[in-house]
């Protein structure tokens, strides 16, 4: 028999490595929307853009179907990012605020129907398009779109004059000769009052993400 | 500690909840249809408060 003392037990293996599907998912979406944003900025690619962030959204919910479904561990970080993209896209859809146009006040005012354009667009701010001092209007109507991301958008018409407006506010408000509705998603269709003789002259497509659109005459 | 082998419904809820919004939201930039915000906003609280009563609303696991 030996005196001498028995041999330490030796160390617990270390645990297995767990593989972690959200960490993995939450990964590939960060990487994903930091390519995305990049081939945005070197105007490699600006068209794939828009899918990218649904595209997050879905490889999000099938992470967490995936997680939950092989572990009862928490994806309270996964879901929380799926939230806040959820959120921007939300706000995206309902505000379509437009990337050209710039911020800051603007004040339209052709003189003749020529120099009306087709387009007019403003990121933040208040656009005014003044029609009331055309000088002629031209055979056939002219369409005019107008966008305003967040702000107002007026347009002055000539009085006397028939035009075809659609006012369009994600939320806010839209006035149309005197005619106003408010609320989230307001649409309004309108013509002008004119003698029964006049023909159209212009035809509006007039939107705001957040804001107020409105219409009367100079 | 979670066990492993047990489902965790909140996570499972919340991703179908974020499929079916990520399809959505896809479909719509693609132009296949046009979400509009008064109908777009009451499905979305409809949905994300069907997710939070699927998982349980507490976290925790099945």
């Amino acid at each position: 028999m030996s005196d001498l003392p028995a041999p330490p037990p030796p160390p617990p293996a270390p645990p297995p490595e767990r593989f972690h599907v959200g960490r993995l998912v939450l990964g590939l979406v960060i990487v994903a929307i930091g390519v995305g944003a990049l081939l945005r900025a070197l105007d490699v690619a600006s068209g794939g853009w828009k899918v990218i962030l649904p595209g997050a959204l879905i490889a999000i919910g099938v992470g967490l179907l995936a997680a939950g479904l092989r572990s009862a561990r928490g994806q309270g970080g996964l879901i929380a990012v799926g939230l806040v993209l959820t959120a921007i896209l939300t706000i995206a859809t309902v505000v379509e605020v437009p990337l050209e146009g710039g911020v800051g006040d603007r004040v339209e005012r052709p003189m003749t129907f020529d120099r009306v354009h087709a387009e007019y667009h403003l990121a933040i701010g208040q656009l005014t398009i003044d029609l009331s001092r055309l000088s002629g209007y031209g055979p056939v109507p002219k369409r005019l779109v107008a966008r305003v991301g967040i702000g107002k958008l007026l347009v002055v018409v000539p009085s006397g004059t028939l035009v075809d407006v659609r006012g369009h506010a994600g939320v806010g408000d839209v006035t149309i000769f005197g005619r106003s509705d408010s609320g989230i998603d307001v649409d309004i269709a309108s013509e002008s009052l004119a003698p029964s003789d006049s023909s159209i002259i212009f035809s509006f497509d007039l939107s705001v993400g957040i804001g107020q659109v409105e219409v009367r005459h100079g | 500690m979670a066990e492993r082998g047990a489902v965790n419904r909140t996570a499972v809820a919340f991703g179908v909840f974020f499929v079916l919004a990520g399809v959505a939201f896809l479909l719509d930039r693609l132009g296949v249809w046009d979400l509009r915000a008064r109908y777009l906003l009451p499905a979305m609280l409809i949905a994300l408060g069907a997710a939070i009563l699927v998982g349980g609303g507490t976290g925790r696991t099945s």
